[in-house]
């Protein structure tokens, strides 16, 4: 069985995952709405109950990098100066999901 | 093996309901549920999901004391758009306030949600980006307060409205190439110089008060980031704790000798969602945040057990976490 489910789901807010949601099982977000969900019954149900739409891992690798390289391109877009002003001197970093 | 009786000296209790005030490692049966229950079970920390902020933003103002009264204010987007306006938090959801004045982002900021601190922070373009401005909040309006003596932008900021420090930051001339060690305290009226940084620094993150801060983080551009986190008496700075994975530009909550250190990077990246507790000596790594983010805002004055984090980027989010240190709790005791 594999140790991960990969789904889109929006963060509708408030409630959205609890403290004991995290305790439960793994979860983690990424770019693009994508979330890395352990694979137990809790987290299966998690994802349904949110109307997740479950995706296989190279489903969601695509979404995040198409993402990312979206984000790089703006950043690259930038002026020297722009790269420069505080809180932009980070290009987005590749992400690789687990 | 020891039974029950043995380790604590009791029998297990056989009681018509929970006790008032249990002790941590009691233990009884509760006959109207029919649960075997046990104070002082582990809670690990953990984050929660909290109500979306109305404006999706990064480098913006975030003041408060508690997850249920948080503030925040100012901001920018990847778009270019500036923003001045205010949200509050109760908890649950983000109402709008006061608007700032004008439009800036990356603040020293310091106080409540009923009694907030903004201090200098940048603009534009065009240039000149960094502003030395002032203001305060009480609840629902912003006015001017005295000004910094040195404009610079995404600095540090920790402390109360009439009792607030602005640390560090950059200034734009020339092209944003120089951080400054310039530490201010604030009066309720006006800034005062205080003791300079050992290195300039941008992106920290300071916690507690005039007199007994604790900086964190930062970034000394064009890096690498600053891994020494530095004690603040009111007159001197000592080294205290390395924090392990150098970051700047993140949230922060908590007092000098227990604080939270969350998000943030150091370039080239990426971004992180380390977490990372200072107990007053050393700092060791706590749950991480449910995604990596910067340039997000927290309540800073804030118990380190009970913190809120809120947007970042870039791209902007509105995205809000709500943080719950380790505790215990009465649960009950099954077999499975």
């Amino acid at each position: 069985m594999a140790n991960f489910l990969y789904g889109v789901l929006t963060n509708t807010g408030k409630g959205f995952f609890t403290a004991e949601d995290r305790r439960n099982f793994f979860l983690r977000g990424y770019p693009a709405d994508v979330w890395v969900i352990g694979s137990n019954e809790r987290g299966a149900c998690w994802m349904a109950d949110r109307n997740g739409v479950e995706k296989t891992k190279a489903e969601a690798q695509a979404l995040v990098t198409a993402e990312v390289q979206a984000n790089q391109a703006a950043w690259d877009a930038m002026s020297d100066e722009e790269k420069a002003r505080p809180g932009n001197e980070v290009r987005p970093g590749d992400v690789t999901l687990p | 093996m020891a039974g029950y009786n043995e380790i604590r000296g009791l029998e297990v209790k056989y009681l018509s309901a929970d006790p008032a005030n249990p002790e941590n490692g009691q233990v009884w049966y509760n006959s109207t549920t029919g649960k075997l229950r046990a104070a002082g079970i582990n809670v690990p920390a953990s984050w929660a999901s909290g109500g979306n902020l109305g404006t999706a933003r990064y480098q913006l103002g975030g003041a408060g004391n508690a997850v249920t009264a948080g503030l925040a204010f100012g901001g920018y987007t990847n778009t270019g758009t500036g923003y001045a306006n205010t949200e509050e938090y109760d908890g649950s959801s983000w109402t709008g306030g006061g608007a700032l004045p004008v439009q800036k982002r990356g603040m020293a900021n310091a106080g409540t949600q009923t009694a907030a601190l903004s201090g200098g922070g940048f603009r534009g373009p065009p240039s000149p980006y960094v502003v030395s401005t002032t203001e305060e909040y009480d609840g629902s309006s912003w006015t001017g307060g005295g000004a910094l003596n040195t404009a610079r932008g995404f600095l540090g900021g920790c402390g109360l409205q009439t009792a607030g420090l602005a640390i560090g930051g950059a200034n734009d001339t020339p092209a944003w190439v120089e951080d400054v060690t310039n530490v201010e305290s604030y009066n309720g009226t006006s800034w005062t110089n205080g003791t300079a940084l050992p290195v300039g620094q941008r992106g920290n993150r300071p916690v507690g008060t005039t007199t007994a801060c604790l900086n964190v983080g930062g970034l000394a551009s064009p890096g690498p980031g600053v891994q020494v986190s530095l004690e603040y008496d009111g007159s001197s700075w000592t080294s205290a704790g390395n924090i392990s994975t150098t970051r700047y530009g993140g949230g922060a909550s908590g007092i000098q000798t227990s604080a939270l250190n969350f998000g943030g990077s150091t370039p080239p990246g990426p971004y992180s969602d380390a977490t990372e507790r200072y107990d007053g000596t050393s700092w060791t790594a706590d749950v991480a945040l449910p995604a990596a983010q910067m340039n997000n805002a927290s309540t800073v004055s804030s118990p380190s057990s009970s913190v809120l984090s809120f947007g970042g980027g870039a791209p902007a989010s509105n995205v809000t976490v709500e943080y719950t240190g380790e505790t215990t709790a009465v649960k009950n005791l099954t077999t499975s």
